[in-house]
């Protein structure tokens, strides 16, 4: 305890001695103390109050105060300091109270020596308590920052909490999100494990893409093998193994999967492996599309292309295609041999400058320029022909249409051209053809003309004269004489006629005016034209009982089929033997078809000239005969019968005679049609003579001296003549002639023309016009009538019809005259 | 492959600047090519892939060609527009196989091309180490 610095005691005593006394006591006992001695209540309480005690001694009786309220002042100001009663009288009661009341001890002053040992003891305690003090502070400080530590941790906890379940809300959103995502994706996800290729993941859609529950798919092994389409299986196994040992991390094809009941349809393909870092496949991620759709629409597209490709390929025309800026895109095998240019050198070039001639190539452009300003153009759409340009430098002519398309690109033009060098020359070898043949047709036409003009003109000398000298008083040979001439002359005339006849129907000039012609009429009237060589010849000509019954018809040209049944029954007639007979008939071997036979008793045709019976010019013999024929008759028949859309056929055998006959169309008999025939007699009773002028325009003189012959027979008629145009119509206007004969082939001018100027004549107008031709040329009658001519008569003419012409034309005009 | 598992790049290892938005596939070029020992720096858009490679000094440029903001072909055309990183390799990654888009990177400079359908990463990290090498 020395080393302890002086204890600071504060003493109440009110007995200095005693005071004394006692901090001798402490000294003597070497217990070192600063002593505060104080004997009153207030100084007492000032001591307590300034603090810095270790100690309190109190004396029990004092004058003014007492040591139990000193006590009591002390426990509650400084409780921590013992306090220790020194007394000479503290009653045993008392110091038992005190000490319950914390006092530490009591000491009598008799028995001070006891008091350094209690003061000892006292400060000892005094420090034990101040230390425990210490501790239990240290405790409770300890204790309430462990409190706060508690605190603060279990907020913490509570925020991580609840951190966590916002993350897992998060995560349950996300994990939602992407079932929503991939339950309506076309896309199915599934996760291999590459350890033993067994799907670990499929996403929900599997069940509508595929059929499958995702239950049936996860787990078993190898089950992705059975998802594939049997003929790409081997093929995906290929890729796959490829791309593990390339350590390919991105994979894209296209395979059929199979769905649960069996059908497949097309998907996009895409893995994606990840590998450990020993190059081992860790997962598979494996993204399948349905891209059926489009590998349908692809197929198509691909089918429309190879079709489009092929009929290209195979085109007989040149396609090519050219795009917006004048650019090759398209090129056929055609085009590679109509242009010499192949393809992948022409693909890419200017078109213009590959196919155009130079000289087009400027309008080319402009047309290009103009369509892309205005998407108008002259040539798009249209057939075109142009000249295009080989790769040799040729030019040759072509034909095309162009047409634009429009693509995703920008537009097209595409063209399929023609090369029609070969029709260009066949155009112009057809026309060359044609106009050869028509001029070559024209030329036939001339010739016929000319020889119908140039034959008929003598004949009509021959004829005519011989008419004339065959009334005259003649010897009987001389008659005989000229019978030979008037019948020469008329076979000529047939023959001249004839040949005409045959030309116009292979120039298919022949006119015809199609009517119903009664049967009857036409029967009767060329038996009656053949009567007089029938009974010449000695054969009766018989018509069959019903032949002439009343109301048959057919549709026939009535002059033409006249001919032919003039033409029949003269061969008939002809080729009889003498007493023959010959019969006409009628039957209907369809209801609509009308059959005229003409039967002989000849000596029939065998088979083998059957053949050449209706060839021109062929007589089968009958040359040697003496039988007058042309041998034009039968085949001019059949083409009249069948320019009427009828036949003319023959049944024969050789020894029992033949059957000509022919076969047209029934029609109804327009019943009472009388034919106004001009009977022959008008010439046997001539007119009362009149005073008349006749000029004849005419160059032929033998034709004019004819003509003077002629009109001998009407004695008060003066003939007058001009041999050119021109000439007669200044005669005629001098003149004033009552009729005017016209031939129509002058040297000056047409005949026609000098019609044409009579009748604008108004002095000449009035004069009746009979125009004589040698041109028999069918359509001239129509249209010299038009001209205003008052009859046509075609050389060489009967005298007879020359005067009733010339008699019917006088008297017209003087009843017009008359009175 | 080495067969020792990851090696961490040393200090003075190879630079690697993959610009990728995929990211499936920039992790797994990651790493395959931090396997092989290099280090790799990356960046999901052209745009931070142009300034990293500005920033800082690389041997080889990985590039993907259709990107968020800044398609790969305006980095490329920016890389060897500029004197600092004209010499630097780029590989482009594309999904294209079209024969003008490769010839047009070939073109504009890039040093190879690979399409990212059946990449293969030994094919892709063989011509990078043949590059760096």
């Amino acid at each position: 305890m020395n080393d302890r610095p002086a204890l600071r005691v504060l003493h109440l005593e009110d007995d200095p001695a005693d005071a004394a006394l006692v901090a001798e006591t402490l000294r003597s006992e070497g217990i070192a103390c600063d002593i505060v001695n104080v004997d009153k209540r207030d100084a007492f309480e000032a001591a307590l109050e300034q603090g810095g005690l270790d100690l309190i001694l109190a004396d029990y009786h004092l004058p003014s105060f007492d040591g139990v309220t000193a006590h009591s002042m002390a426990a509650v100001r400084r409780p921590q300091v013992p306090f220790i009663f020194v007394s000479g009288t503290l009653g045993e009661d008392i110091a038992v109270e005190q000490l319950k009341n914390g006092a530490v001890d009591y000491v009598l002053k008799q028995r001070l020596s006891r008091l350094p040992s209690s003061v000892r003891r006292a400060i000892r305690e005094a420090e034990d308590a101040a230390e425990r003090a210490r501790a239990e502070e240290e405790v409770r400080r300890l204790n309430a920052e462990l409190e706060q530590r508690v605190v603060e941790r279990t907020a913490q906890l509570m925020d991580a909490k609840r951190l966590v379940e916002a993350r897992e809300i998060e995560l349950r959103d996300a994990k939602s999100l992407l079932e929503d995502l991939l339950a309506a994706s076309p896309s199915i996800v599934f996760r291999i494990d590459p350890e033993n290729f067994t799907i670990t993941y499929a996403s929900p859609n599997v069940g509508w893409l595929l059929g499958y529950d995702v239950s049936e798919i996860i787990g078993v092994r190898n089950f992705w093998r059975r998802l594939f389409h049997a003929s790409d299986l081997d093929r995906a196994v290929d890729h796959l193994h490829d791309a593990l040992s390339a350590c390919a991390v991105h994979v894209e094809h296209e395979y059929r999967l199979c769905g649960k009941d069996g059908r497949y349809r097309w998907f996009f393909s895409l893995m994606r492996i990840e590998y450990d870092e020993r190059s081992r496949p860790i997962t598979i991620l494996w993204y399948c599309s349905d891209i059926s759709d489009r590998r349908a629409a692809q197929q198509a597209l691909l089918e429309t292309e190879e079709r489009t490709r092929a009929i290209l390929r195979t085109a007989n025309d040149a396609f090519i295609g050219m795009d917006g800026n004048g650019c090759i895109v398209e090129w056929n095998e055609r085009a590679e041999t109509m242009f010499g240019w192949p393809r992948e050198e022409a693909m890419g070039r200017m078109l213009s400058e590959t196919i155009i001639p130079s000289r087009y190539r400027e309008a080319h452009r402009n047309g290009m320029l103009g369509y892309e300003g205005s998407g108008k153009s002259s040539v798009v759409n249209q057939r075109l022909e142009l000249s295009a340009l080989r790769r040799d430098g040729a030019e040759f002519p072509v034909e095309l249409t162009i047409w634009v398309s429009g693509g995703s690109m920008g537009r097209t033009f595409n063209a399929f051209i023609r090369d029609i060098t070969e029709r260009k020359r066949a155009d112009t070898a057809i026309r060359q053809a044609k106009d050869d043949a028509e001029r070559a047709n024209h030329a036939k036409s001339e010739f016929l003309s000319r020889m119908s003009h140039d034959l008929r003109t003598p004949l009509n000398a021959v004829l005519g004269f011989a008419q004339i000298l065959a009334g005259e008083p003649l010897s009987a040979e001389q008659h005989d004489s000229v019978r030979q001439i008037l019948s020469g002359g008329r076979h000529l005339l047939d023959l001249i006629n004839e040949v005409l006849d045959i030309a116009r129907i292979e120039s298919g000039r022949l006119g015809l005016s199609p009517e119903a012609v009664g049967l009857r009429d036409v029967l009767t009237q060329a038996v009656e034209l053949i009567a007089p060589l029938a009974s010449h010849r000695q054969v009766s000509v018989v018509v069959a009982g019903d032949a002439l019954r009343d109301g048959r018809a057919v549709v026939a040209d009535r002059q033409r089929l006249s001919q032919v049944l003039l033409n029949l029954l003269s061969n008939a007639v002809k080729y009889n033997r003498a007493g023959g007979r010959v019969t006409v008939s009628v039957d209907e071997p369809t209801p609509n078809t009308i059959r005229i036979k003409v039967t002989d008793t000849g000596p029939g045709i065998s088979s083998d000239k059957l053949r050449m019976l209706f060839t021109p010019f062929e007589r089968l013999g009958a040359e040697s005969t003496g039988v007058e024929g042309t041998g034009l008759g039968l085949a001019l028949s059949r083409s009249l019968a069948e320019a009427m859309n009828g036949s003319l056929g023959v049944d024969t055998e050789s020894g029992r005679g033949s059957t000509f006959w022919v076969e047209l169309a029934a029609t109804v008999d327009p019943g009472s049609m009388m034919i106004d025939r001009q009977p022959a007699a008008a010439a046997v009773s001539p007119p009362p003579a009149r005073e008349a002028t006749v000029l004849y325009i005419e160059d032929n003189l033998s034709n004019v001296r004819l003509m003077g012959r002629v009109l001998n027979r009407r004695p008060g008629v003066t003939l007058v003549h001009a041999e050119r145009g021109g000439l007669g119509l200044e005669m005629a206007r001098a003149r004033r002639p009552d009729a005017i004969f016209l031939d129509l082939n002058l040297p000056d001018m047409g005949g026609d023309d000098v019609l044409r100027e009579i009748r604008s004549d108004d002095g000449l107008r009035s004069i009746p016009v009979i125009v004589l031709t040698a041109d028999a040329t069918n359509g001239r009658t129509e249209l010299l009538r038009e001209l205003g001519a008052n009859h046509h008569l075609t050389k060489p003419f009967e005298i007879d019809k020359v005067l009733a012409a010339l008699d019917s034309v006088l008297v017209a005009t003087t009843e017009a005259e008359g009175p | 492959m080495t067969g020792q598992g990851r090696i961490l790049p040393r200090e003075d290892a190879r630079r690697i600047l993959l610009v990728e938005d995929d990211r499936f596939l920039r992790r797994v070029c990651e790493t395959s090519l931090q396997q092989r020992g290099l280090a790799v720096a990356s960046a999901t858009n052209g745009e931070d892939g142009l300034r990293l490679a500005k920033e800082q000094p690389f041997d080889l440029i990985l590039l993907d060609w259709l990107m968020p903001r800044m398609p790969g072909i305006e980095v490329l055309a920016d890389l060897k527009a500029d004197a600092a990183t004209r010499e630097i390799p780029v590989l482009i990654l594309s999904y294209s196989p079209r024969e003008e888009d490769r010839q047009r990177a070939l073109d504009m400079g890039a040093t190879g091309y690979f399409v990212k359908a059946n990449l293969s990463l030994k094919a892709l990290c063989g011509e990078i180490e043949r590059l760096l090498s």
